[in-house]
């Protein structure tokens, strides 16, 4: 169940050394349309997904993720590489998601103080003072992704688990785990510090963990 | 020596390798002394490895 892949998606690893991406750098500079193209397509979803943290619906999350376009296209010509294009074109994004979440009144706040929710409620509950297990995780019989991702129901649960996180959480989870964007460049486009960045992604899975959990017990 | 309550909360760096030597040494020790954490922290990196490949179609859409 992994995603397609393809040439494109190759060249848009975190690792921005590689001659994949340089070449399609080069294709993108020289205007040529099908690479610009290919370039949208693989990465739409992601922005979406993406934007839709910090604005309120879906219909602004797509005019932010236009204006994400219209952006690139024009510092395509200045970018200079410092940081893999994946992640600029992400942290354009994350610039324009926040103007336009703050123009709606919607402010997404990344502090972890500001952020309580979450993962550590659920664990202070899960164990005794000594810090033993007072309630245990139930055993899992799941062994790789797939007997996750086959079940539809497990999907579901999974993607209603991240809706409902924290727009911090969710935006660290999404950057992490979902696109497989490394720690350092996760700061970069987020505007936030290494531990605090450790401490969202933590609680984000924690809570994702935890909704599978109560849907198997339920079962 | 860590209690499972540590090993909980730095579970994901662990999954991660993001522990120092040693930090990582004490969450090794502990998981081979302990059913409960080795199989949380398994579910953990479970669910970890299913979110790279959670399908795209799309956690956007459940927030009209």
């Amino acid at each position: 169940m992994a995603r397609q892949a393809s040439v494109l998606g190759t060249a848009l690893s975190s690792d921005h050394n590689s001659s994949a991406e340089a070449l399609l750098l080069d294709r993108l500079r020289a205007g040529d349309e099908l690479a610009f193209a290919e370039l949208v397509k693989q990465l739409q979803g992601s922005l979406l997904r993406l934007a839709r943290t910090f604005v309120s619906d879906a219909g602004a999350a797509e005019e932010v993720v236009q204006d994400t376009w219209m952006g690139v296209v024009k510092g395509l010509p200045a970018f200079e590489g410092r940081s893999s294009l994946k992640t600029w074109i992400f942290r354009i994004l994350v610039n324009r998601a926040r103007t336009r979440g703050a123009r709606d009144g919607r402010m997404v706040n990344f502090s972890m103080l500001e952020d309580r929710e979450g993962g550590e409620s659920f664990l202070e509950a899960r164990f005794s003072k000594d810090g033993r297990w007072a309630h245990p995780p139930s055993m899992w019989e799941e062994q790789d992704p797939e007997d996750i991702l086959l079940r539809r129901e497990l999907v579901t649960v999974m993607r209603e688990a991240i809706a409902m996180l924290p727009p911090a959480q969710r935006a660290v989870v999404t950057l992490r785990d979902m696109e497989g964007v490394d720690p350092t460049e996760v700061c970069n486009i987020l505007a936030i510090s290494e531990t605090n960045q450790r401490v969202l992604l933590h609680r984000a899975r924690t809570q994702v963990r935890r909704a599978l959990e109560v849907h198997m017990k339920k079962a | 020596m860590l209690k499972c309550r540590d090993v909980a909360e730095q579970a994901s760096e662990y999954i991660d390798r993001e522990l120092s030597w040693r930090g990582n040494l004490a969450v090794r020790l502990h998981l081979l002394m302990c059913r409960v954490c080795r199989e949380y922290v398994r579910q953990l990196a479970l669910v970890t490895r299913a979110l790279r490949h959670l399908p795209a179609d799309d956690v956007t859409s459940n927030h009209p």
